[in-house]
């Protein structure tokens, strides 16, 4: 530990402090955008990074992974909009808390606990990476399978009052996620030959479609001539006794984030679906959330943010990119002739503990800039609402444009918009959907690797890994029948 | 003969859900793998549609039963009067032994749970939520409102506007010493917390029932009127008393002087109300359940008593208070004299409101489709013509669309905002994200 | 005095934020009075595809005089990017990255609505050979050991191949059907995962591009048994070939920039020079290096020539294979 204190210190260089700010900055733009991710941010900027040194460079890069993924949580709150996918979960919560003029409560949880969730996971990449990483290597097809489909069994907790309308609404999310070339036998499937349809249906359009348009036309049937203005936004910083009463969830999800995030190809958005639903079961007060309950936004933001230093420890230690982020990243990486793994480990210490540090930097600098700019990300919703709704029409255009460039993708923007609104005018839950989307491809390839793999031996596919997962499953689903019967016992005595 | 009317959409998408995935499920059929050893790309498709058809025709069947009794609320259901309705509903589906469901409707016009109710059978199956809480219909204007389409059943919670003042304030407001007792207000500036354009009216409501030469003062919200009055900008200011109530720190630096509500409450038993002092005027937002007009009268009396009994009033006294709110569970005729006081003030101000009148149910259906209609021409047109010149008219007519008269004074804004967001999205996208507006 | 405050922290926050252009200003502020030049990516930002291109993009700028940005046009195995490409407009303001993936599909893809024929070859730029890899400490020493092995439990050996249809799988396709032997494959998304899965244990042996498996090669956690391929990799010399070894297999993955067709000669040869110059730039060279990748640089109608036989080969191996369509 004797290496850390002048790394520390060499992180406190301005020109670097800088170029982390500016970063987080960027990426909470990035991320309050909707249509816009931190895959998509990072990417963007990591040519820039080739001409830089190596050192601001990477953290350029982290800077906007650690501020996009907490961006994302900021249009969820106050807009009903998530502005990535790994804020999904965040929206139920946190959009309610926003209606009742508590936004700025709402996102100053959102920040905390980003922060929390952040920093942990990068305490952890400096402690314990290796044996974090080596967890994540042992994910194999099995496992993967059965955390697909454990992370599925979060639907039930979206359902809201009816299981069949949730399950309905992951099935459709499940089976448009299969339009495209299939994973693994390489053939098209339901694509009609259209070329655009080969390309399979892209998440981030559906999710801002099926979010973002309702809200809009639900805004609209709630106009008139004057709009009542909101109390103003008091606090944001919440109560001392409130964070007392989180700070188990926040421990929690913050070890589900780094662990979800750890796993190779899995990222802040499974992990903040995952830790929602057990954040949920695991709750005193199981039904308040989707109430507007703060626990509701301290799970999946600390998770979401725990995520990224999860990511980073596989990259890191064994040199695997945990998810697309370090993919692009791992690419920064070697363009400056450095190769991520247990070489770099040992050659470059000094570089690898600075990139530590800096990140604890970053999530610090993230909570700062949070905490400041939640003031003024919260007037947002004093715009008039004839002012404001078209922008965001206009926003979810460009967003859902600019991912490829194609207006294929605005399309299936705007029929999401539409299904949506239906979907809310009869009372479908549209998160199951998104998460369906999201886990179809991974629990249906690894099954079908599984197959490959195990032939038809049921008692292959568990592993000590595959079968905590599968436990874990059935306990989502037997945990509130148990808590049913345990309490009618009691209301007859 | 019931209406069905919220099922048959229901049942209608399921049958288009049932039959996409029987057309899908025909594609299937030809599938060819091209890795043997697993299970072929068609397994998977067929497992998930055969789910979703399952769950359709769940749904669809279910939508055959609806429930018998429906609440309507414009509450969403997360907030605080969304959950003492949830309260209100469980408590009726233990007395009538049937479920009651409760339909959050919280549009206006044609999509609220105004319309709805008032446009139901009266046969006492479906209650609605009658508030003057509405934007387009407040205070005094949503009484009046509310007696034109429902007959009272019972009220539930009721926040009178309260006067106050720094605490000590002496001055002329209340004089119990004089046999009689008297408000007078002239010479000061008063607060009154919502803006010159919200049809609140009570300060026109005061200057109506004889309060004269005293400068009003408009405020954005309860926090900066406050504000105002500890520093002493205003001599004294009215509020809502439920703001009061939910900050304990407001109640040490400020002294409640009078209270709109029709008689004393009991957690300020020291308070006059306006009435004891002199001035004829109920000014409050309240909340109560409703029945269509012509509903039989015996149904409303049932209601009632189903909630006054001992044990459903402590339970739903309970969560109001749990809520924040301030309880006024009262039966219909007090209930109905409470808002035909209001309705009368609305009468009297007559002149005033009638710049503001509420607009037609449907209006807000036009906007909806409208919105739909402009967003979907502008996806279609994009292509054809460069994406600023297009933006820029979008905005703007979206804008137009959504902000209902009075135009002129608005449109310099609409258009200088389609300006600038036009120019920023463009810049924004194109040069930091690379993204191709042909 | 605390809203100025807040504003104060707000004005800091917008300087910082701009302050990121100033720096980038060399880049930004000179390309306006000409327009950029769009270069299609037509995979996923991250991938190996889109990394490469964005470095072809960002040093070839310096010498085609403008900005070239990348626009990732993913969907389709290459169909949505590669078809887009084509059509645009040959004034040469849309280029397209094109890899091995634009010669194969049309093989193996129903529907695929583009070939090499639609464009106008500009240059190669970098050949990637396939190779077949092991952990460092498996019990195969060298590919006879694996033949052997895979000969003997005829079917049961698991080889992850980065999915199907792609270079790797037909690359792995094109060895077994040479040595003969009867493997199992695992398709996945990309080599990426399945160099996950080799070292995590769960495969045998994985048949990825010989960039992809260098970092760990160096690291020593893989080895690599085999260059499928004629000539042996410059970063890895001492693997042998799968020519050298007797086996008849040679497939390899490519990278190249492309125009639309009908751009006109002036324009094409512009841009050929462009990138050839670029292709001597040392620090595009030391790129290459650090992605284990060698730099083959043919231009113009070689190109186009060299396309055509990358196009016939893998029509070929993919009838091998049996991935081929029906036609």
């Amino acid at each position: 530990m004797e290496l850390f204190f002048p790394h520390f210190f060499a992180i406190l260089d301005l020109a670097i402090l800088l170029i982390i700010a500016q970063g987080v900055i960027i990426g909470i733009i990035v991320g309050v955008l909707p249509g816009l991710s931190a895959t998509l941010g990072v990417a963007l900027v990591s040519p820039l990074t080739f001409a830089m040194e190596p050192l601001p460079g990477i953290m350029l890069l982290l800077g906007i992974y650690v501020g996009a993924v907490y961006g994302g949580s900021i249009s969820a709150i106050l807009m009903g909009i998530p502005g990535t996918p790994a804020a999904v979960a965040t929206v139920f919560d946190g959009n309610i808390m926003a209606k009742r003029g508590e936004g700025g409560l709402a996102i100053g949880i959102a920040t905390i606990s980003s922060f929390i969730g952040g920093f942990f996971s990068v305490i952890v990449l400096a402690l314990v990476s290796k044996p974090v990483a080596i967890l994540g290597l042992a994910f194999g097809e099995r496992e993967y399978f059965a955390l697909g489909v454990f992370a599925l069994a979060a639907v039930a907790h979206f359902s809201g009052k009816s299981l069949p309308k949730g399950l309905l609404s992951a099935g459709i999310g499940i089976f448009v996620a299969t339009i495209g070339i299939d994973e693994i036998h390489g053939i098209p499937r339901f694509t009609f030959e259209s070329s655009n349809l080969l390309g399979g249906i892209p998440y981030m359009p559906v999710m801002i479609g099926m979010f973002a348009i309702p809200e809009i036309l639900m805004n609209i049937e709630s106009l008139s001539q004057i709009r009542p203005k909101l109390p103003r936004i008091e606090r944001i910083l919440p109560a001392r006794s409130l964070f007392k009463n989180l700070r188990l969830p926040l421990l929690r999800s913050s070890v589900i984030g780094v662990i979800v995030g750890a796993v190779p190809g899995t990222g802040a958005d499974i992990a903040a679906i995952v830790s929602y639903s057990q954040g949920r079961n695991l709750s005193r007060h199981p039904e308040l959330f989707g109430t507007g309950y703060p626990e509701g936004i301290a799970c999946p933001e600390s998770a979401n943010n725990a995520a990224t230093g999860g990511t980073m420890i596989s990259l890191l230690t064994l040199g695997i990119p945990g998810g697309a982020v370090t993919a692009i990243i791992m690419g920064a990486f070697m363009v400056h002739g450095l190769q991520p793994g247990p070489l770099l480990m040992s050659k470059q210490m000094g570089l690898v503990w600075k990139l530590i540090v800096g990140m604890g930097v970053a999530n610090i600098l993230m909570l700062i800039f949070g905490l400041t700019l939640a003031r003024f990300f919260a007037k947002i919703s004093r715009v008039p609402a004839y002012l404001l709704n078209p922008i965001i029409l206009l926003l979810c255009f460009a967003g859902s444009f600019s991912l490829r460039n194609n207006m294929f993708d605005v399309y299936v923007m705007a029929i999401s918009g539409i299904g949506g609104y239906v979907m809310i005018k009869t009372d479908i839950p549209r998160a199951p959907l998104i998460i369906g989307m999201i886990l179809s491809g991974m629990v249906e390839a690894n099954f079908a690797r599984t197959v490959l793999l195990c032939g038809g031996d049921v008692f292959k596919f568990l592993t000590p890994i595959s079968t905590v997962l599968i436990v874990l499953t059935i306990l989502t689903f037997a945990i509130p029948w148990v808590k049913r019967l345990y309490r009618s016992p009691k209301k007859q005595s | 003969m019931r209406k069905q009317k919220a099922d048959l959409p229901i049942i209608f998408i399921m049958v288009g859900i049932i039959g996409l995935s029987i057309f899908m499920l025909a594609d299937l059929a030809h599938f060819e793998s091209h890795v043997a050893g697993t299970v072929g790309p068609g397994i998977f498709p067929l497992f998930i549609l055969v789910i979703v058809m399952a769950m359709a025709v769940l749904i669809a069947g279910k939508a055959f039963f609806p429930p018998e009794y429906k609440l309507l609320s414009p509450f969403p259901s997360g907030s605080g009067k969304g959950l003492i309705v949830n309260r209100i509903a469980g408590i009726f589906s233990k007395e009538l032994k049937t479920p009651v469901a409760v339909m959050v409707k919280s549009g206006e016009g044609y999509f609220s749970a105004e319309y709805m109710g008032s446009t139901a059978a009266p046969d006492g199956k479906i209650i609605t939520i009658i508030t003057n809480e509405k934007p387009t219909a407040l205070n005094f204007l949503g009484a009046s409102k509310a007696l034109e389409k429902f007959v009272p059943v019972m009220g539930v919670v009721f926040d009178p506007d309260i006067l106050v003042t720094l605490s000590g304030y002496g001055g002329n407001i209340d004089s119990f010493e004089t046999s009689r007792p008297l408000l007078k207000l002239a010479g000061f500036k008063v607060g009154f917390f919502h803006s010159a354009d919200f049809p609140y009216h009570l300060r026109e409501a005061l200057e109506k029932k004889g309060f004269r030469r005293f400068e009003s003062l408009f405020f954005d919200d309860p926090p900066e009127m406050l504000g105002s009055l500890k520093k002493g900008g205003i001599q004294a200011g009215f509020c809502p008393l439920t703001h009061f109530l939910q900050n304990e720190e407001l109640c040490r630096n400020f002294e409640i002087r009078a209270i709109l509500s029709p008689t004393r409450l009991p957690a300020l038993p020291n308070i006059p109300t306006f009435q004891e002092l002199g001035v004829d005027l109920i000014s409050g937002t309240w909340a109560g359940l409703g029945i269509p007009k012509n509903t039989d009268l015996s149904v409303i009396t049932r209601k009632f008593s189903i909630l006054s009994k001992p044990e459903n009033k402590r339970i739903l006294e309970e969560e109001i208070k749990e809520r924040r709110e301030i309880e006024n569970i009262q039966g219909p005729e007090e209930f109905g004299r409470l808002i035909s006081k209001q309705m009368e003030m609305q009468r009297d101000l007559g002149g005033v409101q009638e710049e503001f009148r509420a607009e037609k149910d449907f209006m807000s259906l036009y906007r909806v489709l409208g919105a739909i209609g402009l967003f979907l021409l502008f996806i279609l047109v994009y292509p054809l013509a460069g994406f600023i010149p297009i933006s820029f008219s979008f905005l703007t007519a979206l804008s137009i669309l959504l902000y209902p008269w009075r135009i002129r004074p608005a449109l310099p804004r609409i258009v200088m905002t389609a300006v600038a967001v036009t120019a920023a999205v463009y810049v924004i996208f194109s040069l930091l994200f690379n993204v191709v507006f042909s | 005095m605390r809203e100025r405050l807040k504003n104060k922290w707000f004005l800091i926050l917008l300087f910082v934020f701009l302050g990121f252009f100033v720096g980038q200003s060399a880049a930004f502020a000179l390309d306006y009075p000409k327009k950029k030049i769009e270069m299609v990516v037509a995979f996923n930002p991250g991938g190996d595809s889109d990394i490469f291109g964005r470095a072809v993009a960002q040093f070839g700028s310096k010498y085609i005089g403008e900005t070239i940005f990348v626009t990732n046009r993913a969907g389709g195995a290459g169909a949505i990017g590669f078809n887009y490409g084509a059509t645009a407009k040959p004034d040469g303001y849309v280029l397209t990255f094109v890899v091995t993936t634009l010669t194969i599909a049309p093989h193996t893809t129903k529907g695929y609505p583009v070939t090499y024929k639609d464009f106008e070859p500009i240059a190669l730029v970098a050949v990637v050979p396939s190779c077949i890899s092991v952990l460092a400490d498996s019990k195969y020493k060298t590919l006879e050991d694996f033949v052997k092995d895979a000969k003997a439990n005829s079917g049961k050996l698991r080889v992850g191949q980065a999915g199907t249809g792609s270079p790797w799988h037909l690359a792995g396709e094109a060895l077994a059907h040479a040595a003969d032997m009867k493997l199992t494959y695992v398709p996945y998304k990309g080599a990426g995962p399945s160099i996950t899965a080799l070292l995590g244990g769960h495969l045998d042996a994985t048949i990825t591009s010989a960039s992809e498996i260098y970092p760990h090669v160096q690291a020593g956690k893989a080895k690599t048994l085999a260059i499928i391929s004629d000539n042996r990799f410059a970063a890895m010399k001492d693997v042998p070939t799968t020519i050298e070894l007797g086996y008849k297999a040679n497939v390899v993955s490519w990278r190249g920039i492309a125009a639309p067709k009908g751009t006109p000669k002036e324009i094409a040869s512009f841009l050929i020079e462009g990138f050839e110059k670029m292709s001597k730039d040392p620090k595009f060279l030391k790129f290459l290096e650090s992605r284990g990748t060698d730099l083959k640089f043919i231009k113009g109608d070689a190109f186009g020539k060299w396309l055509a036989m990358m196009h016939d080969d893998y029509g070929r191996i993919a009838k091998v294979a049996g991935l081929a369509l029906k036609k």
